[in-house]
């Protein structure tokens, strides 16, 4: 099963910045990483009839702490994700993917993970906390498990 | 006296904190204050690239917006090249300004179909009318792909133009590419006419007719585009781009978090139909004559007509896109850098971004960047704005509060501000 890893942030916004960051770890190893910034759209021009996205991004919560690593699947990205990830023209990250999946089949029948690390910083400047450089490695090898299973 | 609060889909984002967004305050005999309020991430950025040197400080402006990183990185780059005394050759400035097209494809694209079409369909958004509305959403997607692909072969990526560097760019794609760049754009017209057509159709509230102030970019060679190193005004007088301080002046108002701008003590616009108000003299070809057809809807006292100059921008931009391609290829083959040498100086680059006149000064010192000014095109248009909100408002503010906040809320969408690039987060 063929693999694109979606990588998302703002690297100006110091932990919004993260998915970035893994995603060039994962591409330096060879996975086929599209870093698409906050563009979402970005995927219909770059999407090659991948089996399987996964998309590696920050996230906010109240109910995990800082630095957790968390992994949806299937449905569960769409149900349980709250998505605010609103880019310059408004459109959420997720209500852009399922567009993109009204448009294209393959992208509709493709399995879905969300792999996000929860922030303790979106302000600005460039630089990770430290809870959240330190699940770095821990999002890697998550992403590395999806993309060989 | 009753209050009616309402937020703008921009008041989630985390970094102002459920601040931002319209708030009306509707009094017995009508609309007593106005009040918005629309992130200006870009300010903030500025801070961070001073003691950088210059090469590290141009790698970090793009990063400002993703949708107009081809905009942040031209003009900051063209700032950084006036304060080193340094001029470009025209074939490389040809190809500077296709690449900045494809930014402009692509946000004109995005805004027109998937922000402002929906509400004149009566759909909440994109996702919702896509199974009716397919071809629509199919053409926003093409021309989307085609600005990305542009930006992605001049600009080596999509996002953030690694290849634009001091002196021209890093390398310059295959002639063959730059061919294919020309056939994929002539494909792109009939979307781009169709656009035209779509847009020339639908309302422009009358209820925000009124006298505006248009600024935009004086163009360089007496051709509509994209760069100029004068600030032309609708009401005759031009200035040049370094003197933009003494002509537009910032201010704090208590309510926003982001400074407003006054052109001679009074609100102005910027945009594509600011541009096409003062430069439409400029046009050539089928915009030339879809101009001509349909100038009674491109009215320089209506905001709404900011979409369908869009519209208009799609075929024009297209269309001199392969004019600037047909240029550079005539000089093929291209070298694709000149040497430069860092030198201390003052440099101020105005280029028409998407949304309009974007501004770099910068301030080079022993190769490191001492000043750094950055005004974008929402920042310029948030108190005339806020004028046209006030306008609708005052007309509509016995209506039900979600056909205010409709309302209220498409005055804003026309101005297709950039609101949230400097911040996006899940939420889980």
């Amino acid at each position: 099963m063929r693999t694109l890893i979606i990588a998302l942030g703002n690297e100006l916004m110091k932990d919004d910045g993260v998915g970035l960051k893994v995603g060039r770890i994962l591409a330096e190893k060879g996975y086929n990483v599209l870093e698409a910034g906050t563009d979402i759209f970005l995927l219909s021009n770059n999407y090659q009839g991948e089996e399987r996205l996964v998309i590696i991004d920050a996230v906010l919560s109240d109910k995990f702490a800082p630095g957790s690593v968390v992994h949806l699947k299937g449905r569960g990205v769409f149900e349980k994700l709250k998505a605010e990830l609103r880019s310059a023209h408004f459109m959420g990250v997720i209500d852009g993917l399922k567009l993109l999946m009204k448009l294209d089949e393959r992208l509709a029948k493709a399995e879905v993970h969300f792999v996000g690390i929860v922030v303790e910083k979106i302000e600005l400047g460039t630089e990770l906390s430290s809870s959240v450089e330190k699940a770095v490695p821990r999002a890697v090898e998550i992403i590395e498990k999806i993309a060989s299973s | 006296m009753k209050n009616v609060y309402l937020p703008i889909t921009v008041d989630h984002i985390a970094r102002i904190e459920g601040k931002g967004g319209v708030e009306i305050v509707i009094g017995d005999d009508g609309v007593k204050e106005v009040k918005l309020n629309i992130i200006e991430g870009p300010r903030f950025f500025e801070a961070i690239t001073i003691g950088k040197k210059l090469d590290e400080a141009l790698a970090v402006y793009p990063r400002i917006c993703s949708f107009c990183s081809a905009a942040h990185k031209l003009t900051a780059v063209e700032a950084a090249e006036k304060a080193i005394g340094f001029t470009p050759r025209e074939e490389i400035r040809a190809l500077r300004e296709v690449l900045y097209i494809g930014d402009m494809i692509e946000s004109h694209a995005l805004h027109l179909y998937l922000l402002v079409l929906p509400d004149y369909l009566g759909y909440s958004g994109p996702l919702h009318m896509v199974d009716k509305y397919k071809k629509e959403i199919g053409i926003a997607l093409d021309l989307k792909n085609l600005g990305s692909w542009m930006m992605d072969e001049l600009g080596a990526r999509a996002i953030h133009q690694e290849n634009v560097v001091l002196g021209g760019f890093g390398k310059l794609p295959r002639r063959e590419t730059l061919e294919r760049m020309k056939d994929k754009l002539k494909e792109a017209l009939p979307k781009a006419e169709y656009t035209f057509e779509l847009f020339a159709k639908l309302e422009q509230y009358r209820e925000v007719e009124g006298p505006i102030t248009h600024l935009a970019v004086k163009p360089r060679n007496d051709v509509y585009g994209i760069y100029g190193d004068y600030i032309k005004a609708s009401d005759g007088n031009e200035f040049p781009s370094e003197s933009y301080k003494e002509h537009i002046k910032e201010f704090v108002v208590e309510h926003s978090f982001a400074k407003h701008s006054h052109y001679h003590g009074k609100p102005f616009m910027v945009g594509a139909i600011s541009r096409v108000v003062n430069n439409w003299k400029l046009l050539y070809g089928r915009a030339k004559e879809l101009y001509d057809a349909h100038k009674e809807l491109l009215r320089p006292t209506n905001p709404f007509a900011n979409n369908l100059a869009q519209a208009l921008e799609l075929v024009y931009f297209i269309e001199r896109g392969i004019d600037l391609l047909d240029e550079a290829l005539a000089k093929w083959p291209i070298r694709p850098r000149d040497e430069v040498t860092v030198k201390d100086g003052f440099g101020v680059s105005t280029t028409e971004a998407p949304r309009g006149i974007l501004v770099y000064a910068l301030e080079v010192k022993d190769g490191k960047v001492a000043y750094a000014d950055i005004i974008t095109p929402t920042a310029f248009n948030l108190a005339m704005m806020e004028e046209h909100v006030r306008m609708m408002a005052e007309k509509h503010y016995n209506d039900d509060p979600e056909r205010l906040k409709f309302l209220t809320e498409m005055v804003v969408r026309a101005y297709d501000p950039c609101i949230s690039c400097s911040v996006h987060v899940a939420k889980l």
